[in-house]
């Protein structure tokens, strides 16, 4: 953790990396992805969980 | 063969409904730029898709009918319905810095404001393709465009995110926000920066 009386640190801004345009889009496809996964990997809010749950009831009831 | 009947179809829907579920919500994200508001999104795509089911034909793609349906409702019923937020400006100050010591995600983050940045077409095509997994023809059903448009969209954003990387814009706007805990960096991870505004303004 940071100590609070220890001002914010400057960064070298993010480099990106060397290379053909190939691996700079690779690059942003991992990116992408993980931002993407985030979401995906998110619990369902209750709304959507309780839909989830009548449709599964249905599916198996049919 | 024999047409699927109606029962059929509604069956293949509710069980494509439940395995993409996650998928439409980050799609709906990507649009709305806010949490509540996609997943309001995504639940109205689901009724609608569920209503329409009929129309549905089993063996084609699932996730770019539904998408579909999500994205013509977005843009159908008026984007200002979706996002309450337009304007990046609306962020400025909101978004903490990070301690020294989370390089690793700092590069992320960078790429995460870039991202946030970027036309809400070019948001569109790169999670589309870029994270979703559709093909640049399906991406072109779903957008009801040209294949060649997706593929120039797709390349324009990139371009314009290796652009704004490599200025020194999101570096000025990190250094001046405030220190952040821990915490926060991994909710503005979680939430687009205009749902991170709008839980601050307790709108």
């Amino acid at each position: 953790m940071s100590d609070e009386n220890t001002p914010p640190r400057k960064r070298a801004k993010t480099m990106l990396p060397d290379g053909p345009r190939a691996t700079v889009d690779r690059w942003f496809d991992a990116q992408l992805n993980q931002l993407y996964s985030d979401v995906v990997n998110e619990p369902l809010p209750d709304e959507l969980a309780q839909l989830v749950a009548k449709l599964k009831k249905r599916t198996t009831e049919t | 063969m024999s047409e699927p009947t109606t029962s059929h179809r509604l069956d293949v829907v509710q069980a494509a409904v439940v395995e993409h579920l996650s998928h439409l919500r980050a799609f709906a994200r990507s649009l709305t730029s806010n949490r509540e508001q996609a997943d309001d999104l995504a639940h109205d795509a689901i009724v609608r898709a569920l209503a329409a089911a009929e129309q549905f034909t089993p063996g084609t793609n699932f996730k770019a009918w539904i998408f579909t349906i999500l994205r013509n409702l977005f843009y159908n019923e008026g984007r200002k319905r979706w996002s309450r937020f337009t304007s990046i400006d609306d962020l400025a100050g909101n978004e903490p810095s990070i301690p020294g010591s989370q390089e690793a995600s700092l590069e992320f983050c960078d790429f995460r404001r870039a991202f946030w940045q970027l036309n809400p077409d070019q948001r569109e095509v790169l999670i589309l393709v870029g994270a979703s997994g559709l093909s640049y023809e399906d991406a072109a059903a779903v957008c009801s465009c040209a294949v060649g448009t997706i593929k120039s969209r797709v390349s324009r954003a990139r371009q314009d995110l290796k652009k704004m990387m490599s200025d020194d814009n999101l570096q000025v706007r990190r250094s001046e926000t405030a220190m952040g805990s821990e915490a926060e960096l991994i909710e503005s991870l979680r939430n687009p920066p205009q749902a991170e505004a709008a839980r601050r303004s307790g709108k």
